[in-house]
């Protein structure tokens, strides 16, 4: 059985030419006109978007990771390297922005700390209704059926689960970046995935026949 | 007794660790857990199909709208490169500041040379050759450490990664130095040299950049891509051609005066 490799969100693989229209944006803003970045905001800042719901769970919050990314983007410009691709490197600041505002809420929050996440799996018994087997109605009801298994995940199993599954990013890593124990990141894997069996199977068993 | 559900998950992203040998084995034996893995498989494999988190249209308006009030013009390079801190940058950024403005002063320099000789007085007579030695000595001095570095990444061998991890760190402080020179030479408005520049400072963030297990094939790659370019002769073409040009710019203003 092949093992997971990460594909969900990471940045498409770059030829090692920088798009010209980025490479002449940073070129412009680093010559001191500032309103070229908005060729890059324009190119990117959806892309960074999705990835950065995808770890934040709402739109808000995503919003303002995409717009901190961007203004440390500006201000790192001088450390870009002409060779690199725009979009990995934004990725990589977004995540980490990511990152600092879940750590952020974590501490601000502490009933949505680790130990109260046991009490939140009882939702994850209540099945949304069975899936309807009309299969032109089945990648809508796979993106439904993602937003309401991953609106089932804590804020930090939702972090651990999208950093694992999408990121790539090992357990250990996981932790670090998040402040936990490995065995705490770990363990919020675990919950996520198992929620998100709770949402998915029954497309799963619908689609096979099982 | 079967895998456990933490088991599979685990296994399936890789992380079993020190229980692979014990997984993997069980695997091959267990037609019910391959069955309850592929499962899982399938079933978190969805989360990569769902196109969830798509913003609204019109999204890129409003985050320009919400960044555009909080961009500057970006601090000049000295500062960015005083604020990092480093010894290395600090040497960077002398040894940048020396290169930028002799390049730049001997680009002026040339430009007026020949029809200002009439005109040349005073401490510009004086100080025209001067400048242009300085010129000569730092560009030539980036030239001919990125010549060496070229040099040795081509004809380097690939097991010797000790002497490739020597180049890399010198390969990282001339990519500064060489945008120094790139941006001088452009706002002087001479652009002729700015493709061999230009290559030469993509071919310096390969080698600078270049991972730390470098394998024979990378390596190889890399002596490709300098040698079908042609860019160590060209690196050296240029340092000569811009010592020939300064020359005459030497000492023509001596022989009016004398």
């Amino acid at each position: 059985m092949e093992r997971r490799k990460p594909n969900g969100l990471r940045p498409p693989p770059s030829n090692g030419l920088m798009h010209e229209s980025d490479q002449a944006a940073v070129a412009a803003v680093s010559a001191g006109d500032p309103h070229a970045f908005r060729v890059l905001v324009d190119r990117h800042s959806r892309y960074l978007h999705r990835v950065a719901y995808r770890l934040t769970g709402n739109h808000s919050d995503a919003e303002d990771v995409v717009q901190e990314a961007f203004l440390k983007a500006y201000r790192q410009l001088g450390r870009f390297e002409a060779r690199a691709d725009v979009r990995t490197w934004l990725h990589k600041i977004a995540v980490n922005c990511a990152i600092d505002m879940i750590r952020a809420r974590r501490h601000k929050t502490p009933t949505q700390g680790l130990d109260d996440l046991e009490s939140l799996t009882d939702s994850a018994t209540s099945v949304s209704p069975p899936p309807t087997p009309d299969r032109q109605l089945f990648s809508t009801e796979i993106g439904e059926r993602v937003t309401a298994g991953l609106d089932r995940l804590t804020p930090l199993e939702r972090a651990a689960f999208m950093l694992r599954h999408l990121e790539g990013r090992s357990i250990d890593e996981i932790g670090a970046s998040l402040g936990l124990r490995t065995e705490a990141a770990k363990h919020s894997v675990f919950r996520a995935v198992r929620k998100m069996r709770v949402e998915l199977e029954p497309l799963v068993d619908a689609r096979h026949g099982e | 007794m079967h895998l456990t559900h933490d088991d599979l998950v685990l296994h399936y992203y890789g992380e079993s660790g020190q229980d692979m040998a014990r997984v993997d084995a069980h695997l091959s034996g267990c037609d019910q857990c391959r069955a309850a893995l592929a499962r899982l498989q399938r079933t978190v494999a969805l989360v990569d199909a769902s196109a969830e988190g798509e913003p609204a249209p019109g999204y890129e308006a409003t985050m320009w709208a919400r960044l555009q009030d909080h961009l500057e013009a970006p601090p000049p390079w000295w500062r960015m490169l005083w604020r990092r801190g480093s010894a290395r940058w600090a040497l960077a950024a002398s040894t940048g500041a020396v290169v930028a403005v002799a390049f730049y002063s001997g680009w002026r320099a040339r430009e007026v040379t020949a029809p200002a000789t009439t005109a040349v007085v005073g401490s510009s007579a004086e100080t025209a050759p001067m400048r242009t030695r300085v010129l000569v000595i730092a560009v030539g001095d980036h030239l001919d450490r990125a010549q060496v570095v070229l040099s040795e990444v081509v004809n380097g061998e690939a097991e010797d990664a000790d002497a490739f991890a020597a180049e890399r760190l010198r390969a990282t402080d001339l990519v500064a130095t060489n945008r120094l020179v790139r941006q001088t030479a452009s706002l002087s408005g001479d652009e002729s040299y700015d493709g061999v520049l230009e290559e030469l400072e993509r071919a310096l963030s390969d080698i600078a950049n270049a991972p730390d297990d470098l394998t024979v094939e990378d390596w190889n790659a890399l002596k490709a891509r300098i040698d079908t370019q042609g860019l160590l002769f060209r690196v050296r073409v240029l340092a000569d051609d811009l010592r020939a040009q300064q020359r005459p710019a030497i000492s023509l203003p001596k022989g009016k005066t004398s």
